[in-house]
């Protein structure tokens, strides 16, 4: 694992680019199980508003959680660009979130990411805590961690 | 050596032998005299110091020791059994229990020594040791004798079975040695050295018994000297030569047995199954040969062990097995839904086939979940030992009487179930049973019933624990839930005694004006509620002030495959488990009634409460003015409910899966989550939340 980081670079990290509203966002490579196209989600009552529900992913049930509704975003617009993200978190379940595009995969050296900083005070500040600049553009890059933070 | 891959098998098999120490213990107390009671502790010590002595958990051996000195004692009638020495000898059970427990998480026993304990039990042995001397001495008198370098090796204890091979040997005109071998102090590999004395002697007769045993020379667990009877037609001269031969040996000390030594008659039997059960622990084929040479002159072995034809598998064997298993039934499914949409492919004798693939799957199913199952004794077997101790904690006498122990419940069950058991006896023994006192002038029995009972009811095992004790005192749980602020008066005005008892199961609530250590912190009746719904089961009470309370809980038998009624709810697929559906009742709408604002049904003279899925799931409404109702009658103990849903679909067996921890449950209505054959997702309805 080492080994390969090395040869990437020393400080590199590889993320994927995806669209969520008019943004973009970056989700560390690491995280990512799979990436499904749009199913059937199964509503689950009385679970959290930002959850869709659950679908079957090769036999194990995944939560999905519209991205969107928890950054207090309108609602989700399936096309057939829509896809379902599985994130795998250490040493957590995985989860799926929805985002309106895939866009490609990037490789950002640590002198490409600015870490911004949050007074903590808005929840929304938690999602994402860093700026990964591509050439011309700016790719927000998205803290899984937070995102599946409830607490 | 290196014994970590025996930890586990060691863990297993002393947490058994402590089982047996404390079953025997417990009836030891009642009937002291009980002498094959005796033997089984002898022998549960006997082989947990085997056990530990190799482990090399010196503690835990020497406490082993010790007990197993006293018991030869009382074995030998030296000591008599009182309530004392069972006091003690619990003392010693919660030590070793205490040392397996370190174990088990450091794989260390840690460094209590137990000292007071073992202080107490010699001075039984002291006690013991004024008697006059006993012709049979057991180990804590050889190992004085090894010390004092003068005692000849004839004085080594035997048992009956070497006594009559002896005798057997001395009728064939066989000689009969008592040798002492002294090894050079300077001799570095002791063990290996005796192990050649051993192989010298062997090639010239029988090796009837070794002192220290066998076991223990090949750890090394001797001074520079040690005694062996030995049976060999040659002379004594020539087995001292052969002896002498290996090298660092300083010299022998033997003599010819022409007498059969004395032993009792009525100990045969233990004693040869003593050396049974200890001779397989013993990995050198020199202890083997010498217990099986001896064979021929035994007693007749009467009580021979059935050969135990059952296998360890690791649970998570097992888990990849019962997961199979799910995908295969998912698979199969999948295969009927397919042949359902198409005609074409449903002729052809597919259907058959599919139906003979269902019963496969149906009975591997069930073979595997039996597999997993296990009896609730193994849970229940520690708890007589639990409420002797708090009996005399609490100094109020109690007896506990459990039925249906055989019944069995998934493994993982029954590793959960334990303390919430223990808590609802601690719970009846402390809070349910009045004291003495109170009893008396009640006219109820001096002890306390308390009664733990298990049995399967369809889908569901129950477990019941009763006791006979004062009851919940409901204006009290009234009052303190007011004064706690968990309700509030108008509240309690309104509420059923059912609902004020529900709230015993609240968090924090406790109504023991007393806090004892034994229970009433207020983290009781929530917890052990939360867990048992975390099994997928329910709790519930039944109390009767001044009379007693029975606390019934309610488990699922299996926790992953179930058959279930696959229902439509809206446009949304659901699951309700079959074993909580009594009837499917067809309902019009004009029969609905309300009572307090509910409504409800008389269904053959029973009201039985209606609840409309599509509400409380939120599901839009799916047909508007439908005169007839599809009602599902639900039930939960002799409670019932009616779940109104839009359609039946049909029975289908189901693999229940978790839906995982991001999504909060908080209503507890959804249990799970299962895979339909066509691959979508379907919740399934906990009906037990509803009734």
């Amino acid at each position: 694992m080492d080994n390969n980081k090395n040869r990437i670079g020393t400080n590199s990290v590889q993320y994927i680019v995806v669209n969520i509203g008019d943004e973009q966002y970056g989700i560390d490579i690491k995280y990512v199980d799979n990436i499904v196209r749009m199913q059937k989600i199964t509503r689950v009552p009385k679970a959290q508003f930002f959850y869709k529900g659950v679908i079957n992913l090769r036999g194990e049930i995944i939560p999905v959680m519209s991205v969107r509704s928890r950054f207090g975003l309108s609602d989700d617009e399936y096309s057939g660009a829509t896809r379902i993200i599985v994130l795998k978190p250490e040493q957590q379940e995985a989860i799926g979130i929805i985002v309106d595009a895939v866009k490609e995969v990037v490789t950002l050296e640590e002198g490409d990411i600015e870490k911004m900083y949050s007074d903590g005070k808005d929840e929304r500040s938690k999602f994402v805590t860093a700026v990964g600049k591509n050439g011309d553009n700016l790719i927000s890059l998205l803290n899984v961690n937070g995102v599946l933070d409830f607490n | 050596m290196d014994v970590s891959q025996y930890l586990e098998i060691f863990i297993d098999e002393t947490k058994e032998h402590l089982q047996t120490l404390s079953d025997q213990l417990m009836i030891l107390e009642q009937e002291p005299e009980n002498s094959d009671t005796i033997n089984e502790i002898f022998r549960a010590a006997h082989s947990l110091k085997g056990m530990a002595g190799t482990m090399g958990y010196k503690r835990m051996q020497h406490l082993t020791h010790m007990m197993e000195n006293v018991f030869s004692e009382i074995r030998n009638g030296k000591v008599a059994v009182n309530a004392d020495l069972v006091d003690i000898l619990f003392a010693c059970l919660d030590a070793l229990e205490a040392y397996l427990e370190a174990i088990c998480e450091a794989s260390d026993e840690g460094t209590e020594d137990n000292e007071p304990i073992i202080v107490r039990l010699n001075g039984f042995l002291e006690a013991g040791s004024k008697a006059p001397a006993p012709v049979v001495k057991k180990e804590e008198v050889k190992k004085e004798e090894v010390k004092t370098d003068a005692a000849p090796a004839m004085q080594l204890p035997l048992a009956d079975f070497e006594v009559n091979a002896i005798a057997e040997a001395i009728k064939q005109g066989l000689n009969v040695y008592s040798v002492t071998v002294h090894v050079d102090e300077n001799c570095i590999l002791k063990a290996a050295r005796a192990f050649l004395v051993f192989k010298a002697v062997e090639e010239l007769g029988e090796i009837i018994k070794s002192n220290p045993p066998a076991q223990d020379i090949e750890d090394e667990n001797f001074e520079f000297q040690f005694g062996l009877y030995i049976i060999s037609s040659e002379s004594l001269d020539k087995v001292k030569k052969a002896i002498e031969n290996v090298s660092e040996i300083r010299g022998v000390d033997g003599i010819q047995i022409t007498e059969v030594p004395k032993g009792s008659q009525s100990e045969d039997e233990a004693d040869v199954e003593e050396k049974k059960q200890t001779t397989p622990a013993k990995t050198s084929d020199v202890p083997a040969k010498a217990s099986k040479d001896a064979a021929p002159a035994k007693p007749v072995i009467k009580n021979k062990p059935v050969v135990n034809r059952s296998v360890r598998v690791d649970i998570d064997k097992l888990d990849v097995l019962m997961n199979l298993v799910s995908e295969l039934i998912i698979a199969k499914n999948g295969l009927v839904s397919v042949s359902a949409a198409d005609e074409t492919i449903a002729s052809n004798g597919f259907n058959e086939q599919i139906e003979y693939l269902e019963r496969v799957t149906t009975n591997l199913h069930e073979s595997v979940m039996k597999v997993r199952m296990m009896p609730i004794e193994t849970v229940t077997q520690k708890f007589p030992k639990m409420m002797r101790d708090l009996s005399k904690k609490l100094d109020k006498k109690m007896r506990l009487t459990m039925t249906g122990e055989e019944t069995e419940l998934d493994r993982t069950v029954i590793d959960e179930i334990g303390d919430p058991l223990m808590h609802l006896l601690r719970n009846s023994a402390d809070h349910g049973l009045e004291s003495a006192e109170v009893r008396a002038a009640r006219g109820k029995d001096p002890v306390g019933d308390i009664r733990l009972n298990a049995y399967q009811d369809g889908n569901n095992v129950v477990i019941e624990v009763i006791d006979d004790g004062n009851g919940i005192d409901v204006e009290k749980v009234r009052d303190s839930a007011i004064n706690k602020g968990t309700i509030t008066e108008e509240q309690a005005e309104t509420m059923s005694d059912k609902d004020i008892i529900d709230l015993l199961f609240k968090p924090s609530f406790s109504t023991t004006k007393q806090v004892t250590d034994v229970s009433g912190r207020g983290v009781g009746l929530d917890v052990v509620k939360t867990k048992i719904e975390s099994l997928g089961g329910d709790i519930e009470v039944k109390t009767k002030l001044t009379e007693g309370s029975t606390f019934i809980i309610r488990l699922p038998l299996t926790l992953a495959i179930i058959q279930a009624l696959m229902v439509e709810v809206g446009e949304e697929k659901y699951a309700i488990s079959l074993g909580s559906i009594q009837t499917i009742e067809d309902v019009l709408e004009s029969d609905i009634k309300y009572v307090q604002q509910k409504e409800v049904i008389n269904l053959r003279g029973t009201v039985i409460p209606i609840i409309r899925l599509n509400e409380i799931l939120d599901v839009p409404p799916y047909e508007d003015d439908i005169e007839s109702l599809t009602v599902v009658i639900i039930k939960k103990g002799e409670r019932q409910a009616g779940l109104v849903v839009d359609r039946l679909i049909g029975q289908q067996e189901i693999v229940i899966k978790s839906l995982g921890k991001y999504i909060s449950n908080n209503s507890k209505l959804i249990s799970g989550a299962t895979i339909l054959g066509d691959g979508e997702v379907a919740l399934i309805i906990d009906a037990n939340t509803l009734v």
